[in-house]
């Protein structure tokens, strides 16, 4: 796509920020945007003030017994102390096309919990982990 | 050399449609008992994957997206969630009734039993998936599986009779002696099977991995139009030689031991030798199709690293995926659960799941923000509807017709 | 990242969108006019800067089909038709005319509805 993508005039979020892919600056999938964070101003405006990932915030969105569930499985994989909502500050966002890209790689945003934890404890102990099929 | 390799994707994506282990059995069958007068369904089903496979693989080389990766866009996280369990549910059969094809293959060329074959199939199954280059693996099942081809040799060595096949298929209707509802059950079996989602979860997210480009646009048609035609043209071949051979002696297929029959009548060992090697790629093509969709759909849904284009331990989340249901399939393997079965439902789940995979990539296939200038023309619109329509009526006949013939009895 | 960060929606003043979708709309008597469907944002350079500008109501509350209710869905004429008829009745609310939003309770309260106009924005 493009080389820098820019910002919208104006964006209906749910139809053009939200469930979108999240990209990062290594032009690696870091996330979806599972939910947006609003801030109220002093003045009662609201302002988008940062892109909310993982199942605490996902679940919600899913709604439901379904959600809850999926939210409460995932918590018990993961019994180390992440929170299970993860947080992209608003000022990371560089540009939005197809997906919202951001300055920041995955691991720099501190969103690698889940995966850091099933590559020490699945994937690593697999001889042959470190070569990438290309 | 080159540009045959370029169309190994298609190829490959084709075999796990057209000739997997589902395939190989039902298109037997369905020559055995109905001769070709269910053929039109085989054509109706590629001219639909071939609509559906365009216009993902055009969505993937303009917009660098994967087709799962836009469904949860579409759709939302509930009933994109709910389309994930669907799609994921089917992929997850047929990767098990696969690799028991392949250890099937097996058990007829060693006489091994085939449960014993579940656990040494899977694991040179996870290994290709965890080390073998993706280019690799294309290349060789997809091409190996055009061993295949030694049906269409069978058929002409058999001398039939051209004009009665021909007329067969012209009749588009049961022969004396079958009824009504299960030919309307193998025409939502055929069609289901021509066109699973993990074909297009695979094939799109292959362009990905391969970095398709505005560019590819070409090579991604090219696949598309020489591989699903070919395989088509193969399980055609596969009907057509068991009609020619089981159909008069009123023999029905019912195991994948009886498929190879008609070629050793034709070709002799060395004929059947191929065909198994050709059941052996085309499975071992196919579970590893269907082992890596249940990984894109669940890594694309969560917005995961995926695909072997990076390492393991970069894309450590969707390995972990692919494992754990590798290990889950042999497991169910292990209870002795016959593959062919599996498949039977798989096929009927999969034409009911359609409509919810097929409908947003229609959409974004129109989307301008995704496609840019290479958005649906008139033609590409017309049959795209008129193939939803088609998906949406089969899968609303999938169910009741499964129940009425109790599984196409 | 700082640890305040990771916390989640909880940084003071933070609410969800998600809170937001979904949520009855009412006018000031009390008649209940639609749901929220999805929020308008205009502003920049960059996404902080995005202010809430407007909110798009619709019948359903569970969102529009396929978010294609507020622009030209280019597409087949029988998807065109569903769509469309499927996300009827969608209207919009500028920021001006919202009166309260009561987050706990899913209810927000406007002065009025306008008709949705075809929401265009050019990248």
């Amino acid at each position: 796509m493009a080389d820098r993508p820019g910002f919208r005039r104006q964006y209906d979020a749910g139809l053009h920020l939200l469930d979108r892919q999240i990209v990062g600056r290594d032009g690696l999938p870091v996330a979806k945007v599972d939910d947006l964070e609003l801030r109220v101003r002093a003045d009662g405006r609201l302002a988008v003030s940062a892109l909310l990932v993982g199942p605490g915030a996902l679940g919600p969105r899913v709604g439901g017994r379904l959600g809850r569930w999926t939210v409460s499985i995932w918590r018990r994989l993961r019994p180390d102390a992440d929170p299970p909502t993860g947080r992209v500050d608003a000022t990371l966002v560089t540009g939005t096309d197809s997906a919202v890209h951001v300055t920041a790689t995955t691991e720099e945003l501190g969103l690698d919990g889940f995966e850091r934890w099933v590559r020490r404890y699945v994937v690593e102990p697999i001889p042959g982990s470190g070569h990438d099929g290309s | 050399m080159k540009k045959v390799f370029a169309l190994a994707l298609g190829i490959l994506t084709a075999i796990g449609g057209f000739v997997d282990i589902g395939d190989l059995v039902t298109n037997a069958l369905v020559g055995s008992r109905f001769g070709l007068s269910l053929a039109w369904v085989v054509a109706v089903g590629v001219v639909g994957i071939c609509v559906f496979a365009e216009m993902s693989g055009r969505v993937a080389a303009i917009s660098g997206r994967a087709t799962f990766d836009l469904v949860r866009e579409r759709l939302g996280p509930r009933l994109g969630f709910a389309n994930l369990l669907a799609s994921m549910g089917v992929t997850f059969l047929t990767f098990i009734a696969e690799i028991g094809g392949v250890a099937l293959s097996l058990e007829i060329a060693t006489s091994v039993n085939e449960v014993l074959w579940v656990p040494v199939v899977a694991a040179a199954l996870w290994i290709v998936l965890w080390r073998v280059k993706f280019e690799v693996l294309e290349n060789a099942f997809g091409l190996a599986g055009l061993a295949l081809v030694v049906f269409a040799v069978a058929l002409w060595k058999l001398g039939p009779d051209w004009s009665a096949l021909w007329g067969q298929a012209r009749s588009a209707a049961p022969p004396p002696g079958e009824s009504w509802t299960s030919y309307g059950y193998y025409v939502v079996a055929l069609f289901g099977a021509a066109m699973t989602p993990y074909e297009v979860f695979f094939f799109s997210s292959g362009g990905v991995e391969e970095k398709w480009t505005a560019k590819s646009l070409s090579t991604m048609r090219l696949n598309v139009f020489v591989g699903f035609p070919l395989g088509g043209a193969l399980s055609l071949s596969i009907a057509a030689v068991t009609a020619v051979v089981f159909l008069p002696v009123g023999v029905q297929v019912n195991s994948l031991a009886q498929v190879p029959i008609p070629v050793a009548v034709a070709l002799g060992k060395v004929g059947v030798a191929v065909a198994l090697l050709g059941f052996f790629a085309a499975t071992f093509g196919a579970a590893c199709e269907t082992g890596l969709s249940v990984g894109y759909s669940v890594a694309q849904f969560f917005g995961w690293r995926w695909g072997k284009f990076v390492a393991p331990r970069q894309a450590a989340r969707f390995h972990a995926v692919v494992l754990l249901s590798t290990v889950l399939a042999v497991a169910v393997l292990l209870t002795t659960v016959d593959p062919i079965a599996v498949t039977e439902y798989s096929v009927v789940f999969s034409a009911l799941a359609l409509p919810l995979t097929y409908l947003p990539i229609l959409v974004i296939a129109n989307d301008p923000d995704y496609m840019g200038g290479s958005v649906n023309g008139r033609f590409a619109n017309a049959l795209g509807t008129v193939y939803f329509v088609v998906i949406v009526v089969v899968s609303v006949a999938a169910i009741p017709l499964m129940i009425l013939t109790k599984g196409g009895q | 990242m700082t640890a305040a960060d990771r916390e989640g929606a909880r940084t003071e003043g933070a609410r969800r969108l998600n809170d937001l979708l979904g949520a009855v709309v009412v006018l000031a008597d009390g008649r209940q006019v639609g749901h929220v469907n999805d929020v308008r944002l205009a502003g920049g350079p960059h996404l902080q800067y995005y202010l809430v500008d407007g909110i798009i109501v619709g019948r359903r509350a569970e969102g529009s089909l396929l978010g294609y209710d507020r622009r030209e869905v280019h597409g087949p004429w029988l998807v065109r038709v569903l769509v469309g008829w499927a996300n009827r009745g969608a209207g919009y609310v500028p920021w001006r005319a919202v009166r309260q939003i009561d987050w706990e309770g899913a209810r927000v309260v406007v002065d009025r509805v306008d008709p949705l106009e075809d929401g265009h924005a050019a990248l």
